[in-house]
């Protein structure tokens, strides 16, 4: 069951694994082009991938718990927040607090009304730009505390 | 077939698509799409158009001056180019009118001209601090070539070292590659040479070859740059790598980098289509393919018996290594394992020879270019290429464009969270290499610098570090587990004004501890900064214990400390909220 109840098409899982089909170890990488495709790495999903992989649920799950950019609850737009030694020299600690502090989340978290999740990064590549969020892939740099909420406001409300 | 044959027949294609015409070339590596390159792009080829010019507009890689972005290159046939920055989306129309219609080079956002470009009112690039101290190589092309074109690539000169390692003996190739002292530039400068030889002795089958582009270290993006940038020099050292060893296979592990992934993929898409992967490569005799592996956010991936377990698909944990990953590393087997900027620095030494790649630089570890990325309190936030005999002085002052505050240097901090720094006082006569880092305490690390002015409290740095390091520990081994915490945990007592006699004591032999038992070099690397810091600042960290911050950074209230470090939680505000609350709802009653 996907996040609003409806039935997730799952078609694309076998999409992927066919790819994958003969070449070890590529879990990772699977559950990875699950994830771009869905959002998120669906329970249902991730059964058919452990099934047709012949790894079980279990190792499965402890990967996907493992590697940070994996989310294992459906999530809204992704927020990635520079977390790199340049960018907190120029203020993002403060930048990222305001994320969290008017979203009511922490690293990794997805928000109450499934709009936004928060991922703190280590390097946006973009230190020119400091301090710097991308919000799926929309890069704002150069970010004031003050233009948080104007910033989380107008996302919100545009469609992914 | 030939080079020469495989030569004429990119420059064929280069010289059908944009021959004989005034060329545009805009920087999109993610430095510059990050700053709109990609919307400055769309727009002049909106703008060429409309103004009915016959004149070609296409991406390019990133040439490091990050501080210009978005970056706009005009190349005149046979009169070299001269670069714009930053040209945002709102100057396109006037630039495309006055330079590209008008044909008047002279623009107010010019930077600078090639060598072979007559505009003699523009200032020559190789003039200009930033590039006059860099010694460029790996970097050299980046801004030169379509990175999603083989053709540019090899019409440059590309995969002329992979088809001449083929006419030379394993041996012999070994030989060049000891020769240039190349050292491994994912920070644990491993000699390649001997890393090589170990692959092409090992008896099994299949012999593996990884390509390390984890690069999950804060402030770091030489190898993203790279692969965005150039991803056909990677590939050609990576083949020329299989051509040595015998290798079978490859994997190319890339970090969380979408548009670095992107492009490796187009690039090797590009390479089977030439013949250059696959099956018998170009009747050589050498079958190699390369797979794509995706990183997926774990810093302790990019270290080598971690990532190996990664891509066996399981969690990326480190193993004890009782073997050389060179007799048994992923899937048991033999695996060499490099970092980007080395396998892209292998094509130079086959092309130049290993003396000439060994005479820049010093030592034995410390020669031929190295990329740094700069960034912090200094003007130019880029990627440069120098040699590692420059000053960190020189580094800062020369290439970097000097601090932004104007405050004096603090430290230059090289190799993120686990790399070590050179003090301002050191600046002047310490050179950013491995052996003077060493004999400081520290390592030089891969090539991150992060450059701070006396602003900085180095307890918030340390605390800031060992906070990265805590919540990327693997958590296998219990020395980094729970001696990161602990150190963590300490450290954030100190930014709190609570810090007890004796915490500067423990945090040392704690630090050491973790430093000695940890299984990998993520614990093992973690307080290197730290113990440094304790050295060089001890007073610092003395007048935390007092209740004081000489930068005034730490020791403010706990919670709008908390505030400012977690953004929620603290008591006083849910206490303020809940006040509120209550006043709005008595006004309702109301």
């Amino acid at each position: 069951m996907s996040a609003n109840g409806s039935k997730l098409d799952l078609s694309h899982v076998y999409q992927v694994l066919e790819r994958w089909k003969g070449k070890p170890g590529a879990e990772v990488s699977i559950l990875e082009e699950v994830q771009h495709h869905y959002g998120w790495v669906p329970e249902e999903a991730a059964r058919i991938v452990a099934a047709e992989r012949r790894v079980t649920l279990s190792k499965l799950y402890g990967v996907a718990t493992f590697y940070h950019g994996f989310f294992i609850k459906p999530k809204g737009k992704l927020i990635r927040a520079c977390a790199g030694s340049a960018c907190w020299a120029r203020g993002q600690m403060e930048v990222n607090a305001e994320i969290k502090r008017i979203l009511d989340i922490q690293d990794k978290g997805t928000t109450a009304d499934g709009a936004f999740a928060l991922e703190e990064m280590a390097c946006l590549d973009a230190c020119q730009l400091a301090p710097i969020i991308r919000i799926n892939e929309k890069p704002y740099g150069h970010l004031k505390v003050e233009q948080v909420a104007e910033i989380l406001e107008r996302e919100r409300e545009q469609p992914a | 077939m030939t080079y020469q044959e495989l030569q004429a027949r990119a420059r064929k294609m280069v010289e059908d698509r944009v021959g004989g015409r005034v060329r545009v070339l805009v920087g999109c590596g993610s430095c510059g799409v990050a700053a709109g390159a990609e919307d400055v792009l769309h727009a002049l080829q909106a703008e060429v158009g409309r103004l009915n010019l016959n004149v070609p507009v296409e991406p390019t890689g990133c040439n490091g001056m990050d501080f210009k972005e978005p970056l706009v290159a005009v190349h005149t046939p046979g009169k070299g180019y001269v670069l714009y920055g930053p040209l945002l989306v709102t100057g396109v129309s006037e630039f495309a009118q006055g330079v590209l219609a008008g044909g008047n080079l002279k623009h107010p956002l010019a930077i600078g001209r090639s060598d072979d470009s007559p505009a003699a009112d523009i200032p020559k690039l190789s003039d200009l601090d930033f590039f006059r101290l860099q010694t460029r190589v790996t970097l050299l092309w980046c801004d030169l070539i379509n990175p999603d074109r083989i053709e540019d690539y090899i019409a440059m000169g590309g995969y002329q070292a992979f088809f001449k390692s083929l006419e030379m003996q394993p041996e012999q190739i070994i030989a060049e590659i000891k020769t240039s002292t190349l050292a491994g530039r994912g920070g644990a400068y491993f000699p390649t040479g001997i890393k090589w030889e170990g692959g092409m002795k090992a008896r099994a089958h299949p012999k593996y070859i990884i390509c390390n582009s984890e690069e999950g270290e804060p402030s770091i993006f030489k190898d993203r740059r790279l692969l965005e940038s150039t991803p056909h020099a990677v590939l050609e050292g990576m083949l020329i790598c299989a051509r040595t060893i015998g290798g079978d296979y490859g994997y190319q592990y890339i970090g969380e980098h979408p548009l670095a992934s992107e492009r490796w993929e187009h690039a090797v898409a590009e390479a089977h289509e030439w013949g250059l992967l696959g099956k018998n490569i170009l009747g050589s005799g050498l079958t190699f393919d390369i797979e794509f592996r995706a990183g997926f956010g774990a810093y302790v991936s990019g270290e080598s018996s971690a990532m190996q377990a990664s891509i066996e698909g399981k969690r990326a944990e480190p193993r004890v290594k009782l073997a050389r990953s060179t007799e048994s590393g992923v899937f048991n087997k033999p695996t060499v394992v490099n970092n980007t900027e080395t396998f892209a620095g292998v094509p130079w030494i086959i092309r130049h020879g290993g003396e000439w790649f060994a005479s820049m630089g010093t030592g034995t570890k410390n020669r031929g270019p190295k990329l740094f990325s700069l960034a912090g309190d200094i003007w130019n936030d880029s990627l440069v290429e120098v040699t590692m005999d420059m000053s960190g002085h020189d580094l800062v002052y020369g290439v970097g464009g000097g601090i932004r505050s104007g405050r004096p240097l603090k430290i230059i901090q090289l190799g993120g969270p686990s790399g070590g720094y050179i003090t301002g006082e050191q600046a002047a006569t310490t050179p950013i290499d491995n052996d003077a880092l060493i004999k400081l305490g520290g390592n030089l690390g891969s090539g991150g610098v992060v450059v701070l002015d006396d602003s900085r409290c180095i307890v918030d740095l340390a605390r800031f570090f060992m906070e990265f390091m805590k919540l990327e520990s693997c958590g296998k081994c219990v020395p980094c587990r729970i001696g990161l915490q602990l150190l963590h945990e300490i450290l954030e007592r100190l930014a709190f004004g609570e810090g007890r006699d004796g915490d500067i004591e423990q945090l040392h032999d704690l630090g050491e501890e973790v430093m000695g038992y940890s299984i990998c070099m993520l614990g093992g690397g973690a307080p290197i900064p730290l113990l440094m810091y304790l050295r060089d600042f001890r007073d610092e960290f003395q007048a935390h214990i007092d209740g004081r911050c000489p930068a005034n950074v730490c020791l403010m209230k706990r919670e709008d400390l908390l505030e400012r470090l977690f953004g929620r939680g603290t008591e006083a505000r849910q206490e303020r909220e809940m006040k509120a609350e209550e006043a709005r709802r008595a006004v309702q009653q109301v």
